[in-house]
C-alpha cells in the first residue's frame, strides 16, 4: 500500500499523455507563490526554471504551491519526481498506536505530540510513514475516511482527509486565546475552514502567515506554526501552544 | 567581455550570466516569442540578467553600459504580449528585488511602492487595510507596477476608475544619463508646472529612464457591488446602448460585451451577451444606478439572464492558459490578440471591416471579438484569433489587420504597448510625433543605452 495524491496522480497523466507542460505557455501566473523565486526573483529558482531545466530541479521545495495556483493545477512536484528518478513506491506501514472512535493520524516521528492531542481530543492515535513527494499509486488506508484526522499538512494533503485545525471546534470552544498563526504550504487550500473552525472554538486570529514556506526558513517566532516540523527552526507549533494551554487551563478541555 | 567581470565582482550572485538563466530571460508574453520557443526556433540570449536592489545601483550600472558599450532592458514582470521586454544582445535588468511599500497615506489616499512590486502584492496590502487601486490587468497575478506604468496598461475596471494614467500620481526615474530623480518634489493632485513629465514615461517601455518608485491613488474598496448579465441580440447596438448609459454619467465599472462568435464559445450562448459589474459607495446611488441600468437595457432588447455568466467570468478572467491547453493546442493552431480602440462614429466600420478582414484571411480559423473598456468618447474592441502555427501567417495577420484598423479610425494599440510587435505601424499612426519622440530620445539617451530592440 502506498499513500496517495488521487487527484494529482490524474492531472500528472493526463498532461503526460498530451504531453503538454502548461508552464511553458503560461505568462506565470503562479510565480508569487513560489517560495524559491519570491526569495531571489530569479526564474531559474522558479516554476518556470523547474519544467525546463533539470540542474534547477534539486532547488524546488515541492511544497505545492504552484500547483494550488496554477488554473490546470499541473503537479509540478510530481514531474519532478520523475525527473529524480526517485519516484519509487514507499510501502506504508501503520499503526494504531491507541484505540478511539475516531484517529489522529500522522507520521511516526510526531507521536508524542499526537499522543498529547489525542489525549485531549479523547480520540485515538494511528502513526503511519509519510512520504508525501515520492508517492505514485492511489491507496488508502483501511479505514473510513470520516474517522481519520490528520495531525500533520502531509497526512491531510496525502490522505485528504481533514486536519485536526479543520475540526477543532468540534472538539473545544470558549478557548479564548489570541495567536498569530502560520498556515504551511499544503493546507493552503483549506485556509477558511481552518480559520471559521479555529474561530469557531475561541481563538482570535491575530495576524495569519500564509506566505511563508517553512522548507526554505521560518524565523517568525512569534507565529505559531501547523506544521509540527517548525521545531527545527526553534518555533513553537500550534499544537504545542495549545497542549501547552490545555494543559495550564484544565477546564477548557472538556467544556463541550 | 570585462564588463561582464566588472559586474560579476559587483554584483555577486545577484548577476548572472549562466545558459540557463539567459533561456529563461530571452523573451517576454509576446505571442510569437512564445511560439518560436514551442516550435524550438533559435532565439536571440540576453547577455545576462542583473537584480538591482536600489536606484543608485541602477544608475551606477547605467554609467558602466556608457563606458563599456553595452545595452539595458529593464525587465518587470514579463507578462507584455509585444516583446517590450526582450533583452537581445542586453543585460536586463531584474526591477522585481526593487519591490518595497514605502508609504501609505491614508489621509491624501496615496501608496508610495518601489516599481518592482507586484500589483497583487500591493492589492492585497490595501484590501487588508480596506483600500484599492483596482487596477486589474488579465495579467494581474504575474504584472509589476513599473512595467504596467511602462506599457500603458489598463484595467478590467477601466470604465469606471481609468487606466494607469489616471492613478500614477508622481514617479521616481533613472535616466539614460544617470541622474536620480522624482519628477516633482511634492505630490498634488493636478499641477500646470510645465508638461506633464510622468507622460513621458507611461507607455514609453523604458526607453526615456527606469522607473524606480511611483506614488500611486488609492480608494477604499467599494461598498456595494453588483454583478449581472444581459442577452443582447446585436452586438454594436448593445455598444451604443453603453454610451447613452456613460452619457447620462452611469459608469458602471466593469462592461464587457462579447459578439456572437465569442459568445458561443465562452458562454455557450448564441447571442451577444454583455457582463455590468456595478460598484457604488452610496446605498441610495447604488439602488438608482441599478434601476437605470435595468430599464435602458430592456428598452434595447437586452434580456437579463441574471449573474451567473459574471461569476464564471470573475473565475477564470485572470486564466491565460485554461482555454489555450483545451481548445488551441490540441488542433495545433497558435493564438493572439489585438486591441485597439475607436470613437463612436468609427465604432461600427471598424468592428465590420476588421472582423471581415481577419475571416477572410487563409490559415485564420476563429476570430472573437468583445468590448471591454468603454469612455464617453468611444470603446475598446478587443479581437482573439486562433490560426495555423506559422510565422509568415503571424506577421501577414498584423499587417493586414493594423492597416485595416488605422483604415478605420483605430489605434494600433489600446492597451498591450509597442514594443518590438508594432513599431513598424507607429509612425503611421503618430506622424510627426513619432520624430518628436525619437528626437527626445536623442537628446537623452543618444547612445541608446536603455533598451536594445527599442523603437526609438
Amino acid at each position: 500500500m502506498t499513500l496517495n495524491t488521487r487527484s494529482y496522480t490524474y492531472y500528472l497523466k493526463h498532461f503526460k499523455e498530451s504531453k503538454l507542460i502548461p508552464c511553458i505557455y503560461c505568462p506565470g501566473i503562479c510565480l508569487t507563490a513560489c517560495p524559491t523565486f519570491l526569495s531571489s526573483k530569479n526564474l531559474l529558482l522558479s516554476p518556470f526554471g523547474y519544467v525546463r531545466l533539470k540542474e534547477a530541479i534539486p532547488n524546488c521545495l515541492q511544497c505545492w504551491r504552484c500547483t494550488f495556483n496554477c488554473p490546470v493545477e499541473y503537479p509540478l512536484p510530481l514531474l519532478i519526481e520523475e525527473y529524480k528518478e526517485k519516484g519509487k513506491i514507499t510501502p506504508i506501514s501503520y499503526k494504531v498506536i491507541s484505540e478511539g472512535e475516531k484517529y489522529l493520524v500522522g507520521d511516526v516521528s510526531y507521536i508524542k505530540q499526537m499522543a498529547s492531542l489525542a489525549r485531549i481530543l479523547n480520540i485515538g492515535v494511528i502513526s503511519v510513514n509519510e512520504m508525501y513527494s515520492l508517492v505514485k499509486e492511489e491507496t488508502v488506508l483501511p479505514f473510513n475516511k470520516d474517522n481519520l484526522i490528520a495531525f500533520s499538512p502531509e497526512a491531510a494533503f496525502l490522505l485528504n482527509i481533514s486536519h485536526y485545525s479543520e475540526v477543532l471546534s468540534s472538539y473545544l470552544k470558549d478557548l479564548n486565546f489570541s495567536i498569530k498563526l502560520h498556515i504551511p504550504c499544503l493546507l493552503l487550500p483549506r485556509v477558511n475552514t481552518i480559520i471559521k473552525s479555529l474561530s469557531e472554538s475561541g481563538i482570535n486570529i491575530i495576524d495569519i502567515d500564509y506566505k511563508t514556506c517553512i522548507k526554505l526558513d521560518y524565523k517568525k517566532s512569534e507565529y505559531y506554526s501547523l506544521c509540527p516540523k517548525v521545531w527545527k527552526y526553534n518555533n513553537m507549533s500550534f499544537d504545542q501552544y495549545l497542549i501547552n494551554f490545555l494543559n495550564k487551563n484544565i477546564d477548557k478541555r472538556h467544556n463541550l | 567581455m570585462e564588463f561582464m567581470k566588472i559586474l560579476s565582482s559587483l554584483y555577486r550572485d545577484r548577476f548572472s550570466a549562466d545558459e540557463n538563466v539567459l533561456r529563461l530571460y530571452w523573451r517576454d508574453y509576446w505571442p510569437l516569442a512564445v511560439l518560436k520557443e514551442i516550435q524550438n526556433k533559435p532565439y536571440n540570449k540576453p547577455l545576462g540578467v542583473l537584480w538591482p536592489e536600489s536606484p543608485e545601483e541602477i544608475s551606477d550600472i547605467l554609467k558602466l553600459a556608457k563606458k563599456y558599450g553595452f545595452k539595458i532592458v529593464p525587465y518587470a514582470g514579463g507578462s507584455g504580449v509585444s516583446g517590450a521586454a526582450m533583452g537581445e544582445d542586453s543585460l536586463v535588468l531584474d526591477m522585481r528585488r526593487m519591490n518595497r511599500i514605502l508609504s501609505l497615506n491614508e489621509d491624501d489616499l496615496t501608496v508610495t511602492v518601489e516599481s518592482g512590486i507586484y500589483v497583487k502584492e500591493l492589492e492585497e496590502f490595501l484590501n487588508r487595510r480596506g483600500y484599492t487601486l483596482r487596477h486589474f490587468p488579465q495579467s494581474y497575478p504575474e504584472a509589476v507596477i513599473g512595467g504596467l506604468i511602462s506599457t500603458f496598461s489598463t484595467g478590467q475596471y477601466s470604465t469606471k476608475y481609468g487606466g494607469i494614467e489616471d492613478i500614477v500620481l508622481n514617479l521616481e526615474v533613472v535616466t539614460p544619463y544617470s541622474a536620480i530623480t522624482w519628477l516633482r518634489k511634492n505630490t498634488v493632485p493636478r499641477s500646470a508646472a510645465g508638461p506633464d513629465l510622468k507622460k513621458l514615461f507611461i507607455g514609453a517601455e523604458g526607453q526615456f529612464g527606469i522607473i524606480t518608485k511611483a506614488v500611486l491613488k488609492i480608494r477604499p474598496l467599494p461598498n456595494y457591488i453588483w454583478k449581472n448579465a444581459f442577452s443582447c441580440d446585436d452586438f454594436l447596438k448593445a455598444n451604443y446602448m453603453v454610451k447613452k448609459l456613460l452619457i447620462k454619467n452611469i459608469f458602471p465599472a466593469i462592461i464587457r460585451i462579447y459578439d456572437r462568435e465569442d459568445s458561443l464559445i465562452r458562454f455557450s450562448e448564441d447571442s451577444n451577451i454583455m457582463l455590468m459589474v456595478v460598484e457604488e459607495y452610496d446605498e441610495d446611488i447604488f439602488n438608482i444606478v441599478i434601476e437605470k441600468i435595468k430599464a435602458y437595457l430592456s428598452k434595447e432588447n437586452c434580456v437579463d439572464t441574471g449573474s451567473k455568466y459574471v461569476d464564471k467570468w470573475f473565475e477564470k478572467r485572470f486564466d491565460a492558459i485554461s482555454e489555450l491547453i483545451k481548445y488551441i493546442l490540441p488542433m495545433n493552431l497558435w493564438f493572439d490578440t489585438i486591441e485597439t480602440a475607436a470613437t463612436w462614429g468609427n465604432l461600427s466600420k471598424l468592428y465590420n471591416n476588421v472582423k471581415t478582414s481577419l475571416t477572410n484571411l487563409d490559415g485564420v480559423l476563429s476570430v472573437l471579438a468583445h468590448s471591454s473598456h468603454f469612455y464617453l468618447n468611444g470603446v475598446c474592441i478587443y479581437f482573439t484569433m486562433a490560426f495555423k502555427q506559422d510565422e509568415d501567417l503571424y506577421w501577414s495577420i498584423w499587417d493586414k489587420t493594423l492597416k485595416e484598423i488605422l483604415k478605420n479610425g483605430g489605434t494600433i494599440t489600446h492597451h498591450h504597448g509597442v514594443g518590438r510587435l508594432k513599431y513598424k505601424w507607429l509612425p503611421k499612426e503618430i506622424l510627426g510625433g513619432f520624430l518628436l519622440l525619437k528626437r527626445i530620445k536623442n537628446a537623452v539617451d543618444k547612445d541608446k543605452v536603455i533598451g536594445s530592440g527599442s523603437w526609438l
